[in-house]
């Protein structure tokens, strides 16, 4: 017996001894050759539908929506000290500040005023400009702090003087504030996405005071960015040392054999990123994070079919569970949410590279490798306890079933909104009553508009020039022209006090300097709107009736809170529509394998589903998009144990095996999944607890129910 | 609220674009810039017209009272303002107007090199740009606060003229006013008295090192 132990340590020494070289060379090689230019992105454009997306992608890109709100205690707190905490902010990265003496950043401000004169037609005479020479003299005496003053001095053609309170009309009407939270728009001199930006503005301000709550899209971006980096890092710790458990476990149980899952995995993760990569040109982090834990689902085929002998019939039943789930994912690849399509191909590209190794290795751990069955302990329980008990489940199931509902909203996304203290909203801006809304127009129809936007009493909160390059082009052309003939232009005017104080003026506006002056370069942004000399004007309907009337004028209008409701609504329809497609995709199939057991096979994925349904009864919360991704991978995995069971007693074969090899699958997701259920960011945590919970049902249901059939089945001995 | 329709003449008036740029920002920018403005004209007038009360010596404040009697006053300025960054000085003149009767009102024209003017009354805060402009209206809840303490201060309410300036008689005829706010604009403000005890000249000194000197002239008052 010593002997034949001794053997058998010595032949799986020798397999792993030219195995894993093997492997970790094909890895080598397949490193090696992956594209130097390899792209990551975190670009959030993958998270919005094209057609959807599109408008919301563009304004992100517009320096009119980098507004953010600081909220502060106006109880504990006043005005003038917070704005004495503002002025401690990087001031390059605050466009405008209302605290300041000068609200404008300065040095923004010096280029707009110099750039802004080359977009308007030069003066039709040296007597306009003389004019508006003087009356900027005259704003000079006045007290206007430097900054102003240097306005004024390197622009003295804008006439500041027509101009109303629109200042104090904009924080009048899009201020937001209650009794007790007051709030100052800050806004921001760089788009979200610029997170380490943001952060770096925030250390400079005590934003850990329960004073004050920062509101925005920066401020949102990046807490909900934070909260995930913790959440992955916990999850990342939690999960490998829970798998390395496991493993451990099977070493110590002798099984080391699984020990080739990681490489196969590894090998399977490589060769999806590669296929990913060549098809989109990139990959997306989230794609890297989640696909690869969905690739493991093809352990499932590993646990069941490696055993001491070949067996054709446990490939059979793989084959089975393999084509659904890959199927599945397959189907997923037209979602319309472009990330869940690059996760989807990405899994099902794993999927199929895992199977065909883990089907080729199969033959090898046959004959080398000994791997007994993983035996787990049976419930001896009788008939009527088990049908209690799934009577139990059931019953529990049904009765929490009216309490059972779904929100697809994208806020139930959003950790940043849980993290406001009561009475902290910015949603007036986006609601349903007062909606913010981006027209864009023809320059040339201002009048038609302003006038209509009279009779309607709308409120313009702003607007933003859309300029080509090419009429930025033309007009600086034309400036050229007004300057550079001899005697012509500015330096006609010969005087010496202007000359004195527009020094800056006299020296942009020469002949040299327009020749060698490149305008700011106008980037493809905002390819949405753009159009020549367009401009995009932000209105605010107050009332659902002022809605109507602009939407029904200008049906190329943008609101935001349309594009979250039509956003939800996608979602939510895309999300049932695949999932009814999916569901139909694989009855059939399995209707065809199995037949009048068919019934048999979905077993667990009812458990799942009434898992689920548990779960969000009793919780209180309602179930999210991530709840439903979860049902999703639920399919995958609970439909391999339905087929793994369903195959066994259709041969009349004990359940033991398989039962291994569900528990093993079942652990291994826990392990990976369980993390996700503690996380804090409510997608993560959507998506972990639905798996648990659905894993649990699923194993409950496999392991109470099938042994039944067993009994029935008659060849249990 | 205010409205589209409230926006009196002009399209866009505040329409200053460049690639890239941001026109909201533009029309923040010259609205503060335009606030400043009015506010600084504010200043200039209430440094005018408070010439009465101050917590001064009894012998100063009776010299004041007969300034209270005042309800008619007109005036010329000359206003020279020295950038001290670029070393040199901008002048500018025009006319100040003061009236209590039938009802409170305070005028500020500049009349050279350009026209500029803004009102005070009990209507509210008006601007004009150019002579054949019309007032516009500026309604803004920061601006109605300075209104009410011009017309506290046209009213000769010490208590709350006081609650915003220490003042000093620093000679017979010389006031010193120092803001109790440390974020104003300015340092101190120098008010000289004529022996008639009208209001001879303003000197504002601002923080950065600029000043502003206003001394008026040909002074008309109805009492």
């Amino acid at each position: 017996m010593k002997d034949l132990r001794s053997q058998f340590e010595f032949s799986r020494f020798n397999c792993a001894r030219r195995l894993f070289p093997r492997l970790f060379v094909l890895t080598f090689l397949f490193l090696i050759f992956s594209p130097a230019n390899a792209k990551v992105t975190s670009s959030n454009k993958i998270f919005f539908p094209a057609k959807e997306g599109r408008p919301l992608l563009e304004l992100q890109k517009t320096p009119v929506t980098w507004w953010n709100f600081l909220f502060y205690d106006s109880s504990k707190i006043q005005r003038s000290k917070v704005c004495d905490l503002l002025s401690g902010l990087d001031k390059e990265s605050i466009l405008f500040n209302p605290c300041g003496n000068l609200p404008v950043n300065q040095q923004w401000l010096n280029r707009w005023s110099k750039e802004n004169l080359l977009h308007s037609p030069p003066p039709q005479s040296l007597r306009d400009v003389e004019k508006k020479l003087n009356h900027a003299l005259v704003q000079l005496s006045l007290p206007l702090p430097t900054g102003q003053l240097e306005i004024l001095r390197t622009n003295p053609l804008a006439d500041f003087s027509k101009l109303e309170a629109v200042f104090s009309r904009f924080f009048e009407t899009s201020e937001p504030s209650t009794d007790k939270w007051k709030a100052i728009p800050i806004l921001f001199h760089f788009p979200p996405s610029k997170v380490s930006k943001t952060e770096n503005l925030l250390k400079s301000f005590p934003t850990d005071s329960s004073h004050f709550h920062w509101v925005g899209p920066h401020i949102g971006t990046y807490e909900n960015q934070q909260t995930i980096i913790k959440d992955v890092k916990k999850v990342l710790t939690t999960g490998t040392l829970l798998l390395g458990l496991l493993f451990l476990f099977l070493i110590l149980r002798g099984r080391v054999a699984y020990l080739l899952l990681i490489p196969i995995l590894g090998i399977s993760c490589l060769f999806a990123y590669l296929v990913v990569h060549w098809a989109w040109g990139s990959i997306h982090g989230l794609t890297l994070a989640f696909g690869s834990g969905l690739i493991g689902i093809s352990m499932d085929y590993a646990f069941h079919g490696w055993k001491t002998n070949h067996d054709h019939f446990l490939w059979k039943t793989n084959s089975i569970g393999f084509t659904t789930t890959f199927g599945a994912f397959l189907l997923l690849t037209f979602f319309s949410i472009p990330l869940i399509r690059q996760i989807s191909f990405f899994t099902s590209t794993g999927l199929a590279c895992a199977f065909i190794l883990s089907f080729s290795l199969s033959r090898l751990m046959s004959t080398r490798w000994k791997i007994a069955p993983l035996n787990v302990p049976r419930f001896n329980i009788s008939k009527t306890i088990r049908l209690s008990l799934l009577g139990l489940f059931l019953l529990l199931a049904v009765f929490k079933i009216p309490g059972f509902h779904y929100d697809f909203a994208l806020k139930k996304m959003d950790h940043s909104i849980s993290l406001r203290p009561e009475g902290v909203s910015d949603e007036d801006l986006f609601n349903d009553s007062s909606r913010l809304g981006f027209l864009p127009v023809q320059a040339n129809r201002q009048e038609e508009i302003i006038s209509w936007g009279r009779n309607e009493n709308l409120s313009l909160l702003g607007s933003h020039s859309l300029f080509t390059t090419r009429h930025s082009e033309d007009s600086l052309q034309k400036w050229i022209q007004w300057s550079c003939p001899p005697g012509q232009g500015i330096k006609a005017l010969d005087n010496p006090t202007f000359q004195k104080i527009f020094r800056e003026f006299y020296s942009f506006l020469s002949c040299e300097n327009l020749q060698t002056y490149r305008l700011n370069d106008w980037k493809s942004s905002l390819n949405l709107f753009k159009n020549q000399n367009q401009e995009l004007l932000i209105v605010k309907a107050n009332n659902k009736n002022q809605y109507d009337k602009i939407k029904d004028r200008w049906p190329q209008s943008f609101f935001v809170s349309d594009f979250t409701k039509n956003f939800s609504k996608s979602m939510e329809k895309d999300t049932i529509q695949y999932l009814i497609i999916i569901f139909l995709f694989v009855s059939s199939l399995l209707l065809i394998v199995f037949q009048k057991r068919f019934p048999l096979v979905i077993l667990p994925t009812l458990g799942a589903v009434l898992g689920l349904i548990l779960l969000v009864g009793f919780s209180g919360r309602p179930a999210t998009f991530m709840t439903f991704m979860g049902l999703l991978i639920l399919l995958g995995l609970t439909l391999d144990y339905g087929i793994f069971c369903t195959a066994f007693l259709k041969r009349r074969k004990p359940l033991d095996d398989v039962f291994g090899a569900v528990s093993l699958s079942a652990l291994t997701s826990i392990c990976g999944f369980a993390p996700l259920a503690f996380c804090t960011h409510p997608v993560l945590r959507d998506l972990g607890g639905s798996i648990i919970f659905g894993l649990m049902g699923a194993c409950f249901v496999t392991f109470i129910a099938y042994p039944l059939f067993e009994v029935s089945g008659g060849k249990k001995s | 609220m205010q409205h589209i329709k409230q926006r009196q003449s002009g399209l866009f008036p505040w329409r200053i674009g460049f690639q890239g740029s941001i026109n909201l920002q533009s029309q923040l920018i010259n609205c503060r810039t335009n606030s400043f403005i009015l506010s600084s004209l504010i200043l200039l007038i209430q440094a005018f017209s408070f010439s009465g009360h101050c917590e001064i010596s009894q012998a100063a404040r009776d010299s004041l009272k007969p300034l209270q009697n005042i309800n008619r006053l007109k005036a010329n300025f000359t206003q020279t303002r020295h950038v001290s960054k670029w070393q040199t000085d901008v002048k500018t003149s025009g006319k100040f107007q003061f009236s209590r009767m039938p009802h409170k009102s305070v005028l500020w024209e500049i009349l050279d090199p350009s026209y500029m003017a803004v009102r005070m009354d009990d209507n509210g805060l008006f601007l004009k740009s150019g002579k054949n402009s019309t007032w516009k209206s500026i309604k803004s809840e920061r601006m109605a606060e300075q209104m009410r303490n011009i017309f506290s201060w046209l009213s000769f309410d010490l208590a709350a003229m006081e609650k915003s300036f220490h003042i000093k008689n620093h000679k017979n005829n010389e006031f010193i006013l120092s803001p109790k706010q440390d974020d104003s604009h300015f340092e101190h403000m120098h008010l000289f008295l004529n022996p008639d005890n009208l209001v001879e000249k303003i000197r504002l000194n601002e923080k950065n090192g600029d000043y502003i000197l206003i001394e008026f002239s040909t002074s008309q008052v109805q009492r």
